[in-house]
Protein backbone atom coordinates (compact mmCIF):
# COMPACT_ATOMS: atom_id res chain seq x y z
CA UNK A 1 0.00 0.00 0.00
CA UNK A 2 2.72 2.38 1.00
CA UNK A 3 4.68 1.46 -2.06
CA UNK A 4 1.71 2.26 -4.27
CA UNK A 5 1.43 5.71 -2.78
CA UNK A 6 5.11 6.25 -3.33
CA UNK A 7 4.90 5.18 -6.98
CA UNK A 8 1.93 7.46 -7.55
CA UNK A 9 3.84 10.30 -5.93
CA UNK A 10 6.89 9.65 -8.10
CA UNK A 11 4.76 9.50 -11.25
CA UNK A 12 3.09 12.73 -10.24
CA UNK A 13 6.48 14.33 -9.74
CA UNK A 14 7.69 13.15 -13.15
CA UNK A 15 4.59 14.52 -14.82
CA UNK A 16 5.07 17.79 -13.01
CA UNK A 17 8.68 17.98 -14.17
CA UNK A 18 7.83 17.05 -17.73
CA UNK A 19 5.21 19.77 -17.98
CA UNK A 20 7.73 22.33 -16.77
CA UNK A 21 10.60 21.35 -19.02
CA UNK A 22 10.55 23.28 -22.25
CA UNK A 23 13.14 22.94 -24.93
CA UNK A 24 15.60 25.77 -24.39
CA UNK A 25 16.23 27.98 -27.39
CA UNK A 26 19.98 28.04 -28.03
CA UNK A 27 20.25 30.00 -31.26
CA UNK A 28 18.02 32.73 -32.60
CA UNK A 29 18.93 34.49 -35.82
CA UNK A 30 17.25 36.00 -38.86
CA UNK A 31 15.51 33.18 -40.74
CA UNK A 32 14.86 31.06 -37.63
CA UNK A 33 11.39 29.85 -36.74
CA UNK A 34 9.85 31.36 -33.62
CA UNK A 35 6.72 30.01 -32.03
CA UNK A 36 6.59 30.41 -28.27
CA UNK A 37 6.86 33.79 -26.59
CA UNK A 38 9.12 33.42 -23.53
CA UNK A 39 7.45 33.58 -20.12
CA UNK A 40 7.18 37.23 -19.09
CA UNK A 41 4.96 39.35 -16.85
CA UNK A 42 2.43 41.19 -19.01
CA UNK A 43 1.75 44.70 -17.76
CA UNK A 44 -0.48 45.95 -20.56
CA UNK A 45 -2.52 44.32 -23.31
CA UNK A 46 -3.62 40.70 -23.72
CA UNK A 47 -0.78 38.27 -22.87
CA UNK A 48 0.98 36.80 -25.91
CA UNK A 49 2.09 33.20 -25.43
CA UNK A 50 2.56 32.20 -29.06
CA UNK A 51 3.29 34.14 -32.20
CA UNK A 52 0.34 33.91 -34.57
CA UNK A 53 1.37 32.71 -38.04
CA UNK A 54 -0.83 35.31 -39.71
CA UNK A 55 0.32 38.29 -37.68
CA UNK A 56 3.25 40.68 -37.95
CA UNK A 57 5.07 41.64 -34.75
CA UNK A 58 7.44 44.47 -33.92
CA UNK A 59 9.17 43.42 -30.71
CA UNK A 60 11.01 46.30 -29.14
CA UNK A 61 13.41 45.82 -26.22
CA UNK A 62 13.67 48.69 -23.75
CA UNK A 63 14.67 49.59 -20.20
CA UNK A 64 13.82 52.49 -17.91
CA UNK A 65 17.49 53.55 -17.90
CA UNK A 66 17.97 53.27 -21.68
CA UNK A 67 17.87 56.79 -23.09
CA UNK A 68 17.96 55.89 -26.80
CA UNK A 69 15.11 53.41 -26.16
CA UNK A 70 13.00 56.14 -24.59
CA UNK A 71 13.93 58.58 -27.34
CA UNK A 72 12.61 56.08 -29.92
CA UNK A 73 9.23 55.61 -28.21
CA UNK A 74 7.28 58.49 -29.81
CA UNK A 75 8.46 57.36 -33.27
CA UNK A 76 7.37 53.76 -32.61
CA UNK A 77 4.02 54.70 -31.12
CA UNK A 78 3.30 56.88 -34.18
CA UNK A 79 4.00 53.83 -36.39
CA UNK A 80 1.80 51.74 -34.11
CA UNK A 81 -1.09 54.17 -34.64
CA UNK A 82 -0.49 54.20 -38.39
CA UNK A 83 -0.50 50.36 -38.66
CA UNK A 84 -3.30 49.75 -36.18
CA UNK A 85 -4.90 46.34 -36.81
CA UNK A 86 -2.06 45.32 -39.14
CA UNK A 87 1.02 45.06 -36.93
CA UNK A 88 1.30 44.11 -33.25
CA UNK A 89 3.77 46.27 -31.31
CA UNK A 90 5.31 44.78 -28.16
CA UNK A 91 7.37 46.87 -25.77
CA UNK A 92 9.42 44.25 -23.96
CA UNK A 93 11.18 45.60 -20.90
CA UNK A 94 14.55 43.96 -20.20
CA UNK A 95 17.55 44.49 -17.91
CA UNK A 96 15.48 46.24 -15.23
CA UNK A 97 15.60 44.63 -11.80
CA UNK A 98 12.65 46.44 -10.22
CA UNK A 99 9.22 45.73 -11.67
CA UNK A 100 7.67 48.55 -9.61
CA UNK A 101 9.98 51.06 -11.24
CA UNK A 102 8.92 49.71 -14.64
CA UNK A 103 5.24 49.98 -13.71
CA UNK A 104 5.59 53.60 -12.62
CA UNK A 105 7.55 54.43 -15.80
CA UNK A 106 4.69 52.98 -17.85
CA UNK A 107 2.11 54.90 -15.85
CA UNK A 108 3.90 58.15 -16.73
CA UNK A 109 4.70 57.39 -20.36
CA UNK A 110 1.84 55.19 -21.53
CA UNK A 111 0.90 57.58 -24.35
CA UNK A 112 4.18 57.06 -26.18
CA UNK A 113 4.42 53.30 -25.58
CA UNK A 114 3.28 50.07 -27.22
CA UNK A 115 -0.17 48.61 -26.61
CA UNK A 116 1.48 45.39 -25.39
CA UNK A 117 3.94 45.86 -22.58
CA UNK A 118 5.77 43.17 -20.65
CA UNK A 119 8.39 42.88 -17.93
CA UNK A 120 11.14 40.38 -18.77
CA UNK A 121 13.48 40.38 -15.76
CA UNK A 122 17.19 39.90 -15.34
CA UNK A 123 19.76 37.29 -16.45
CA UNK A 124 18.01 34.21 -15.11
CA UNK A 125 14.63 35.10 -16.59
CA UNK A 126 13.01 33.03 -19.30
CA UNK A 127 13.20 35.96 -21.70
CA UNK A 128 16.92 36.39 -21.14
CA UNK A 129 17.66 32.68 -21.50
CA UNK A 130 15.41 31.99 -24.47
CA UNK A 131 15.62 35.25 -26.41
CA UNK A 132 18.45 37.57 -25.45
CA UNK A 133 21.27 35.05 -25.07
CA UNK A 134 20.38 32.93 -28.14
CA UNK A 135 20.28 36.10 -30.25
CA UNK A 136 23.46 37.45 -28.59
CA UNK A 137 21.59 40.58 -27.51
CA UNK A 138 23.67 42.54 -25.02
CA UNK A 139 22.82 46.09 -25.96
CA UNK A 140 19.52 47.88 -26.38
CA UNK A 141 17.56 49.32 -28.09
CA UNK A 142 17.08 46.32 -30.34
CA UNK A 143 14.10 45.52 -32.52
CA UNK A 144 12.93 42.12 -33.74
CA UNK A 145 10.48 41.76 -36.62
CA UNK A 146 8.48 38.55 -36.75
CA UNK A 147 6.30 37.48 -39.68
CA UNK A 148 4.98 34.08 -40.65
CA UNK A 149 6.42 32.57 -37.44
CA UNK A 150 9.88 33.58 -38.60
CA UNK A 151 12.30 36.10 -37.19
CA UNK A 152 12.81 38.16 -40.34
CA UNK A 153 14.97 41.02 -39.07
CA UNK A 154 17.06 42.05 -36.07
CA UNK A 155 17.49 45.78 -36.22
CA UNK A 156 17.06 49.01 -34.27
CA UNK A 157 14.05 51.31 -33.92
CA UNK A 158 15.59 54.09 -36.03
CA UNK A 159 15.68 51.70 -39.02
CA UNK A 160 11.88 51.43 -38.99
CA UNK A 161 9.65 53.73 -40.98
CA UNK A 162 6.26 53.60 -42.73
CA UNK A 163 7.70 52.30 -46.01
CA UNK A 164 9.61 49.49 -44.28
CA UNK A 165 6.53 48.37 -42.35
CA UNK A 166 4.44 48.60 -45.53
CA UNK A 167 6.78 46.01 -47.10
CA UNK A 168 5.76 43.61 -44.32
CA UNK A 169 2.06 44.32 -44.78
CA UNK A 170 2.42 43.80 -48.55
CA UNK A 171 4.31 40.53 -47.91
CA UNK A 172 7.28 41.90 -49.86
CA UNK A 173 9.72 42.17 -47.00
CA UNK A 174 13.42 41.42 -47.35
CA UNK A 175 16.30 42.84 -45.30
CA UNK A 176 17.95 44.21 -48.46
CA UNK A 177 14.76 46.01 -49.49
CA UNK A 178 14.28 47.39 -45.97
CA UNK A 179 17.83 48.68 -45.78
CA UNK A 180 17.34 50.61 -49.01
CA UNK A 181 14.40 52.48 -47.46
CA UNK A 182 16.42 53.91 -44.59
CA UNK B 1 86.48 10.53 -23.45
CA UNK B 2 88.11 13.66 -24.77
CA UNK B 3 84.93 14.59 -26.55
CA UNK B 4 82.92 14.02 -23.44
CA UNK B 5 85.08 16.28 -21.36
CA UNK B 6 84.81 18.99 -24.04
CA UNK B 7 81.06 18.77 -23.89
CA UNK B 8 81.24 18.84 -20.12
CA UNK B 9 83.33 22.01 -20.17
CA UNK B 10 80.97 23.61 -22.64
CA UNK B 11 78.00 22.69 -20.49
CA UNK B 12 79.67 24.11 -17.41
CA UNK B 13 80.41 27.32 -19.25
CA UNK B 14 76.82 27.60 -20.41
CA UNK B 15 75.53 26.85 -16.94
CA UNK B 16 77.74 29.43 -15.32
CA UNK B 17 76.78 31.95 -17.99
CA UNK B 18 73.08 31.49 -17.27
CA UNK B 19 73.97 31.35 -13.60
CA UNK B 20 75.61 34.77 -13.78
CA UNK B 21 72.73 36.05 -15.81
CA UNK B 22 70.19 35.02 -13.21
CA UNK B 23 72.10 36.22 -10.19
CA UNK B 24 71.95 39.96 -10.53
CA UNK B 25 70.98 41.17 -7.10
CA UNK B 26 69.02 44.25 -6.24
CA UNK B 27 68.07 45.86 -2.97
CA UNK B 28 65.44 48.41 -2.06
CA UNK B 29 65.78 50.59 1.01
CA UNK B 30 62.69 52.62 1.69
CA UNK B 31 61.91 55.47 4.01
CA UNK B 32 58.51 57.08 3.53
CA UNK B 33 56.44 59.10 6.04
CA UNK B 34 57.02 58.23 9.73
CA UNK B 35 53.28 57.77 10.20
CA UNK B 36 53.12 54.95 7.59
CA UNK B 37 52.71 51.49 9.17
CA UNK B 38 51.50 48.34 7.49
CA UNK B 39 52.52 45.87 4.81
CA UNK B 40 54.50 46.63 1.61
CA UNK B 41 54.33 44.22 -1.32
CA UNK B 42 56.78 44.30 -4.22
CA UNK B 43 55.49 42.75 -7.44
CA UNK B 44 57.61 41.92 -10.52
CA UNK B 45 58.34 39.13 -12.97
CA UNK B 46 61.50 37.01 -12.74
CA UNK B 47 62.12 34.23 -15.30
CA UNK B 48 58.45 34.33 -16.33
CA UNK B 49 57.26 33.92 -12.74
CA UNK B 50 55.25 36.58 -10.97
CA UNK B 51 57.09 37.38 -7.73
CA UNK B 52 55.14 38.84 -4.82
CA UNK B 53 57.38 39.75 -1.89
CA UNK B 54 55.88 41.28 1.27
CA UNK B 55 57.55 43.00 4.23
CA UNK B 56 56.36 44.99 7.24
CA UNK B 57 56.59 48.79 7.16
CA UNK B 58 57.45 50.27 10.55
CA UNK B 59 57.44 54.03 10.95
CA UNK B 60 57.82 54.34 7.18
CA UNK B 61 60.87 52.07 6.97
CA UNK B 62 61.08 48.94 4.79
CA UNK B 63 63.56 46.98 2.67
CA UNK B 64 63.66 44.25 0.01
CA UNK B 65 66.35 42.18 -1.66
CA UNK B 66 66.00 39.93 -4.68
CA UNK B 67 67.36 38.65 -7.96
CA UNK B 68 66.81 39.89 -11.48
CA UNK B 69 67.57 38.44 -14.90
CA UNK B 70 67.41 41.94 -16.34
CA UNK B 71 65.81 45.30 -15.51
CA UNK B 72 62.09 44.85 -15.04
CA UNK B 73 58.86 46.75 -14.40
CA UNK B 74 57.66 46.50 -10.80
CA UNK B 75 55.29 48.15 -8.39
CA UNK B 76 55.09 48.65 -4.68
CA UNK B 77 51.70 48.25 -3.00
CA UNK B 78 51.25 49.55 0.52
CA UNK B 79 48.45 48.23 2.73
CA UNK B 80 48.16 50.34 5.86
CA UNK B 81 47.49 48.65 9.22
CA UNK B 82 44.61 51.07 9.54
CA UNK B 83 42.01 49.30 7.40
CA UNK B 84 40.07 52.51 6.76
CA UNK B 85 42.89 53.92 4.62
CA UNK B 86 43.04 52.70 1.01
CA UNK B 87 46.07 50.82 -0.38
CA UNK B 88 48.59 53.00 -2.21
CA UNK B 89 50.91 52.25 -5.14
CA UNK B 90 54.21 53.27 -6.71
CA UNK B 91 55.27 52.12 -10.19
CA UNK B 92 58.97 51.66 -10.81
CA UNK B 93 61.70 49.85 -12.73
CA UNK B 94 64.15 47.59 -10.96
CA UNK B 95 67.79 47.58 -12.00
CA UNK B 96 70.27 45.13 -10.45
CA UNK B 97 71.59 47.73 -8.03
CA UNK B 98 70.89 49.48 -4.73
CA UNK B 99 67.58 51.33 -5.02
CA UNK B 100 66.18 53.89 -2.61
CA UNK B 101 62.56 54.90 -2.16
CA UNK B 102 62.37 58.19 -0.28
CA UNK B 103 59.41 60.31 0.75
CA UNK B 104 57.77 62.08 3.64
CA UNK B 105 54.20 60.79 3.30
CA UNK B 106 52.44 58.11 1.18
CA UNK B 107 54.38 55.72 -1.05
CA UNK B 108 52.69 57.05 -4.21
CA UNK B 109 54.35 60.43 -3.65
CA UNK B 110 57.80 58.97 -2.84
CA UNK B 111 60.72 59.05 -5.28
CA UNK B 112 62.51 55.87 -6.37
CA UNK B 113 66.18 56.23 -7.38
CA UNK B 114 68.97 53.91 -8.51
CA UNK B 115 69.86 52.55 -11.92
CA UNK B 116 69.39 53.88 -15.45
CA UNK B 117 65.97 52.25 -15.99
CA UNK B 118 64.42 54.17 -13.13
CA UNK B 119 65.74 57.44 -14.60
CA UNK B 120 64.28 56.62 -18.01
CA UNK B 121 60.96 55.58 -16.56
CA UNK B 122 60.77 58.80 -14.57
CA UNK B 123 61.43 60.82 -17.72
CA UNK B 124 58.39 59.19 -19.35
CA UNK B 125 56.27 59.75 -16.24
CA UNK B 126 57.36 63.40 -16.13
CA UNK B 127 56.37 63.83 -19.76
CA UNK B 128 52.95 62.38 -18.90
CA UNK B 129 52.45 64.75 -15.95
CA UNK B 130 50.81 67.70 -17.78
CA UNK B 131 48.42 65.20 -19.40
CA UNK B 132 47.51 63.71 -16.02
CA UNK B 133 46.64 67.19 -14.72
CA UNK B 134 44.50 67.90 -17.81
CA UNK B 135 42.88 64.47 -17.56
CA UNK B 136 41.91 64.98 -13.92
CA UNK B 137 40.31 68.32 -14.79
CA UNK B 138 38.39 66.76 -17.70
CA UNK B 139 37.16 63.88 -15.54
CA UNK B 140 35.73 66.43 -13.10
CA UNK B 141 33.99 68.25 -15.96
CA UNK B 142 32.66 64.90 -17.18
CA UNK B 143 31.19 64.08 -13.77
CA UNK B 144 29.48 67.48 -13.77
CA UNK B 145 28.10 66.99 -17.30
CA UNK B 146 26.69 63.62 -16.26
CA UNK B 147 25.07 65.16 -13.21
CA UNK B 148 23.49 67.83 -15.42
CA UNK B 149 22.47 65.18 -17.96
CA UNK B 150 24.22 67.21 -20.68
CA UNK B 151 24.89 64.66 -23.44
CA UNK B 152 26.38 67.16 -25.89
CA UNK B 153 28.92 68.34 -23.36
CA UNK B 154 29.66 64.74 -22.33
CA UNK B 155 30.50 63.83 -25.91
CA UNK B 156 32.69 66.87 -26.34
CA UNK B 157 34.63 66.03 -23.15
CA UNK B 158 34.95 62.39 -24.24
CA UNK B 159 36.52 63.62 -27.50
CA UNK B 160 39.01 65.74 -25.56
CA UNK B 161 39.86 62.77 -23.33
CA UNK B 162 40.49 60.63 -26.43
CA UNK B 163 42.84 63.33 -27.75
CA UNK B 164 44.73 63.26 -24.44
CA UNK B 165 45.10 59.51 -24.80
CA UNK B 166 46.52 60.05 -28.31
CA UNK B 167 48.99 62.58 -26.91
CA UNK B 168 50.06 60.02 -24.29
CA UNK B 169 50.54 57.39 -27.00
CA UNK B 170 52.61 59.88 -29.03
CA UNK B 171 54.89 60.56 -26.03
CA UNK B 172 55.34 56.83 -25.52
CA UNK B 173 55.98 56.26 -29.22
CA UNK B 174 58.62 58.99 -29.33
CA UNK B 175 60.33 57.54 -26.26
CA UNK B 176 60.33 54.02 -27.71
CA UNK B 177 61.75 55.21 -31.06
CA UNK B 178 64.52 57.25 -29.44
CA UNK B 179 65.56 54.49 -26.97
CA UNK B 180 66.28 51.31 -28.98
CA UNK B 181 68.65 50.00 -26.30
CA UNK B 182 66.37 50.67 -23.33
CA UNK B 183 64.72 47.96 -21.24
CA UNK B 184 62.04 50.47 -20.26
CA UNK B 185 61.23 51.34 -23.87
CA UNK B 186 61.16 47.65 -24.73
CA UNK B 187 58.83 46.68 -21.91
CA UNK B 188 56.45 49.56 -22.76
CA UNK B 189 56.45 48.38 -26.37
CA UNK B 190 56.07 44.72 -25.36
CA UNK B 191 52.57 45.44 -24.02
CA UNK B 192 51.49 45.63 -27.67
CA UNK B 193 52.44 41.99 -28.18
CA UNK B 194 49.84 40.52 -25.84
CA UNK B 195 46.97 38.59 -27.32
CA UNK B 196 46.51 38.01 -31.00
CA UNK B 197 49.32 39.86 -32.77
CA UNK B 198 49.89 41.25 -36.25
CA UNK B 199 53.49 40.38 -37.23
CA UNK B 200 53.40 42.64 -40.31
CA UNK B 201 53.11 45.68 -38.06
CA UNK B 202 55.07 44.45 -35.03
CA UNK B 203 58.08 42.64 -36.53
CA UNK B 204 59.74 45.84 -37.91
CA UNK B 205 59.14 47.57 -34.57
CA UNK B 206 60.78 44.63 -32.75
CA UNK B 207 63.73 44.63 -35.15
CA UNK B 208 64.43 48.28 -34.35
CA UNK B 209 65.53 47.34 -30.81
CA UNK B 210 69.17 46.54 -29.95
CA UNK B 211 70.47 42.95 -29.75
CA UNK B 212 70.93 43.33 -25.97
CA UNK B 213 67.24 44.10 -25.51
CA UNK B 214 66.06 41.48 -28.02
CA UNK B 215 68.05 38.79 -26.19
CA UNK B 216 66.31 39.29 -22.86
CA UNK B 217 63.94 36.58 -21.60
CA UNK B 218 60.95 38.62 -22.79
CA UNK B 219 62.70 39.51 -26.03
CA UNK B 220 63.19 35.85 -26.92
CA UNK B 221 59.58 35.02 -26.11
CA UNK B 222 58.35 37.83 -28.34
CA UNK B 223 60.71 36.84 -31.18
CA UNK B 224 59.26 33.32 -31.03
CA UNK B 225 55.69 34.67 -30.96
CA UNK B 226 56.37 36.83 -34.04
CA UNK B 227 57.95 33.88 -35.87
CA UNK B 228 54.86 31.72 -35.17
CA UNK B 229 52.49 34.51 -36.22
CA UNK B 230 54.40 35.06 -39.50
CA UNK B 231 53.88 31.42 -40.45
CA UNK B 232 50.13 31.89 -40.03
CA UNK B 233 49.74 34.82 -42.40
CA UNK B 234 47.42 34.31 -45.39
CA UNK B 235 49.06 32.27 -48.16
CA UNK B 236 50.82 29.87 -45.77
CA UNK B 237 49.80 26.25 -45.34
CA UNK B 238 47.76 25.80 -42.17
CA UNK B 239 49.80 23.54 -39.84
CA UNK B 240 48.27 20.09 -39.63
CA UNK B 241 47.21 18.49 -36.34
CA UNK B 242 45.11 15.58 -35.15
CA UNK B 243 42.73 15.71 -32.19
CA UNK B 244 39.91 13.49 -30.99
CA UNK B 245 36.27 14.27 -31.66
CA UNK B 246 33.30 13.80 -29.32
CA UNK B 247 33.23 10.05 -29.91
CA UNK B 248 36.98 9.73 -29.36
CA UNK B 249 37.77 9.33 -33.04
CA UNK B 250 40.92 11.13 -34.28
CA UNK B 251 40.29 13.91 -36.80
CA UNK B 252 43.11 15.64 -38.68
CA UNK B 253 42.97 19.00 -40.40
CA UNK B 254 44.61 17.37 -43.43
CA UNK B 255 41.70 14.92 -43.76
CA UNK B 256 39.44 17.89 -44.57
CA UNK B 257 41.35 18.78 -47.74
CA UNK B 258 39.02 19.50 -50.61
CA UNK B 259 36.77 21.57 -48.37
CA UNK B 260 36.91 25.11 -47.09
CA UNK B 261 37.49 24.97 -43.35
CA UNK B 262 36.64 27.50 -40.68
CA UNK B 263 39.15 26.55 -38.01
CA UNK B 264 37.85 27.86 -34.72
CA UNK B 265 39.84 27.82 -31.45
CA UNK B 266 37.82 28.53 -28.35
CA UNK B 267 37.13 28.04 -24.66
CA UNK B 268 33.92 28.58 -22.71
CA UNK B 269 35.16 30.97 -20.04
CA UNK B 270 34.94 34.13 -22.16
CA UNK B 271 32.44 36.79 -21.14
CA UNK B 272 30.17 37.37 -22.92
CA UNK B 273 30.50 34.07 -24.73
CA UNK B 274 27.12 34.11 -26.49
CA UNK B 275 28.18 36.42 -29.36
CA UNK B 276 30.88 33.87 -30.19
CA UNK B 277 28.60 30.82 -30.23
CA UNK B 278 26.03 32.93 -32.10
CA UNK B 279 28.62 33.77 -34.77
CA UNK B 280 29.62 30.11 -35.16
CA UNK B 281 26.00 29.03 -35.47
CA UNK B 282 25.34 31.77 -37.99
CA UNK B 283 28.31 30.60 -40.09
CA UNK B 284 27.12 27.00 -39.81
CA UNK B 285 23.60 27.84 -41.06
CA UNK B 286 24.58 30.31 -43.75
CA UNK B 287 27.09 27.94 -45.34
CA UNK B 288 25.29 24.66 -44.72
CA UNK B 289 24.78 24.00 -48.43
CA UNK B 290 28.32 24.93 -49.40
CA UNK B 291 31.63 23.10 -49.46
CA UNK B 292 32.56 24.32 -46.00
CA UNK B 293 33.02 22.70 -42.60
CA UNK B 294 33.72 24.17 -39.18
CA UNK B 295 36.49 22.52 -37.23
CA UNK B 296 35.93 23.61 -33.66
CA UNK B 297 38.88 23.08 -31.29
CA UNK B 298 37.79 23.36 -27.68
CA UNK B 299 40.01 24.13 -24.67
CA UNK B 300 39.36 23.38 -21.05
CA UNK B 301 40.44 26.16 -18.71
CA UNK B 302 41.72 25.86 -15.14
CA UNK B 303 39.24 26.12 -12.27
CA UNK B 304 36.05 26.04 -14.28
CA UNK B 305 33.20 23.59 -14.06
CA UNK B 306 32.42 23.65 -17.79
CA UNK B 307 32.18 20.21 -19.30
CA UNK B 308 32.91 20.05 -23.03
CA UNK B 309 29.92 18.01 -24.21
CA UNK B 310 27.37 19.97 -22.20
CA UNK B 311 28.95 23.22 -23.41
CA UNK B 312 28.41 22.02 -27.00
CA UNK B 313 24.74 21.33 -26.22
CA UNK B 314 24.27 24.64 -24.44
CA UNK B 315 25.83 26.61 -27.29
CA UNK B 316 24.10 24.51 -29.98
CA UNK B 317 27.37 23.83 -31.77
CA UNK B 318 26.02 20.49 -32.95
CA UNK B 319 25.06 20.98 -36.61
CA UNK B 320 26.18 18.48 -39.26
CA UNK B 321 28.82 20.83 -40.70
CA UNK B 322 30.54 21.34 -37.33
CA UNK B 323 33.28 18.92 -36.29
CA UNK B 324 34.03 19.26 -32.60
CA UNK B 325 37.45 18.23 -31.31
CA UNK B 326 39.18 18.95 -28.02
CA UNK B 327 42.80 19.69 -27.27
CA UNK B 328 44.46 17.89 -24.38
CA UNK B 329 46.19 20.94 -22.89
CA UNK B 330 44.58 23.47 -20.58
CA UNK B 331 44.24 27.03 -21.82
CA UNK B 332 45.58 29.38 -19.20
CA UNK B 333 48.95 27.88 -18.33
CA UNK B 334 51.60 30.33 -19.35
CA UNK B 335 54.84 28.42 -19.47
CA UNK B 336 55.92 27.00 -22.82
CA UNK B 337 56.28 23.48 -21.43
CA UNK B 338 52.57 23.27 -20.60
CA UNK B 339 51.57 24.05 -24.18
CA UNK B 340 50.35 21.40 -26.57
CA UNK B 341 51.72 21.11 -30.11
CA UNK B 342 48.56 22.76 -31.47
CA UNK B 343 48.96 25.67 -29.06
CA UNK B 344 52.59 26.12 -30.11
CA UNK B 345 52.09 26.09 -33.87
CA UNK B 346 48.95 28.25 -33.74
CA UNK B 347 50.28 30.68 -31.09
CA UNK B 348 47.40 30.03 -28.74
CA UNK B 349 47.47 31.55 -25.27
CA UNK B 350 44.83 32.58 -22.78
CA UNK B 351 44.77 36.17 -24.09
CA UNK B 352 44.59 35.02 -27.70
CA UNK B 353 42.19 32.19 -27.03
CA UNK B 354 39.22 32.69 -29.30
CA UNK B 355 40.02 33.09 -32.95
CA UNK B 356 38.99 31.67 -36.29
CA UNK B 357 40.82 31.00 -39.56
CA UNK B 358 39.45 30.43 -43.03
CA UNK B 359 41.35 27.71 -44.89
CA UNK B 360 41.14 26.89 -48.60
CA UNK B 361 40.38 23.40 -50.01
CA UNK B 362 44.15 23.12 -50.71
CA UNK B 363 44.90 23.72 -47.03
CA UNK B 364 46.16 27.29 -47.37
CA UNK B 365 45.24 30.04 -44.93
CA UNK B 366 42.86 32.55 -46.55
CA UNK B 367 41.97 34.59 -43.46
CA UNK B 368 43.95 34.59 -40.22
CA UNK B 369 41.39 36.34 -38.03
CA UNK B 370 37.71 36.21 -38.94
CA UNK B 371 36.04 38.93 -36.89
CA UNK B 372 33.47 36.91 -34.97
CA UNK B 373 31.97 39.97 -33.31
CA UNK B 374 31.25 42.06 -36.42
CA UNK B 375 30.13 40.31 -39.61
CA UNK B 376 31.85 36.92 -39.89
CA UNK B 377 29.64 35.81 -42.79
CA UNK B 378 30.73 38.82 -44.86
CA UNK B 379 34.38 38.14 -43.91
CA UNK B 380 34.15 34.54 -45.10
CA UNK B 381 32.32 35.43 -48.33
CA UNK B 382 35.07 37.94 -49.08
CA UNK B 383 37.73 35.34 -48.29
CA UNK B 384 36.07 32.89 -50.68
CA UNK B 385 36.00 35.58 -53.36
CA UNK B 386 32.20 35.81 -53.39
Amino acid sequence: MNRKILITAVCGLLLFLASNVRAQVTFLDEGEKVDRYPIVTWLKGAPIEHFDKDKIYVLELWATWCKPCIAAMPHLSALQAKFKGQIVFIGQNVMDDDIEKVKSFIAKNEKIMSNHLAYGGMQDSDFSKNWMKPSATFAIPRTFIIQNNTLVWMTEPTALNERVLQLLVDKKFSIEAAKKLK
Amino acid sequence: MKHLSKIFVLATLLLSATGLFAQNNFSINGQIGNDQNGMMTLSYVFNQNQILDSVAVTNGKFSFTGKLAEPVYAYLMFKPTDKKTNPDYLEMYLDPTAITVAGTSKVSTAEAKGGPSMIEFRSVMDAYKPLVVKGDALNKEMAKAKEEDDNEKGKEIADRLMKLKDERTAIQEAFIKSHPDSYVAFSLWARRTQGFIDPVKLAPEFDAFSARVKNTVDGKIIAEKLAVAKKLLPGNVAPNFTLNDVSGKPVSLASLKGKNVVLFFWARNYVPFEPVSFAMNRISRQFKDENLVLLSVYYDTPNTSYEWKSVLEESALTAANIINVKDVALLGNYSATDKSEVMKVYGISAEAGIHAYLISPEGKILIRAIDLYKDPVADIKKGLGK
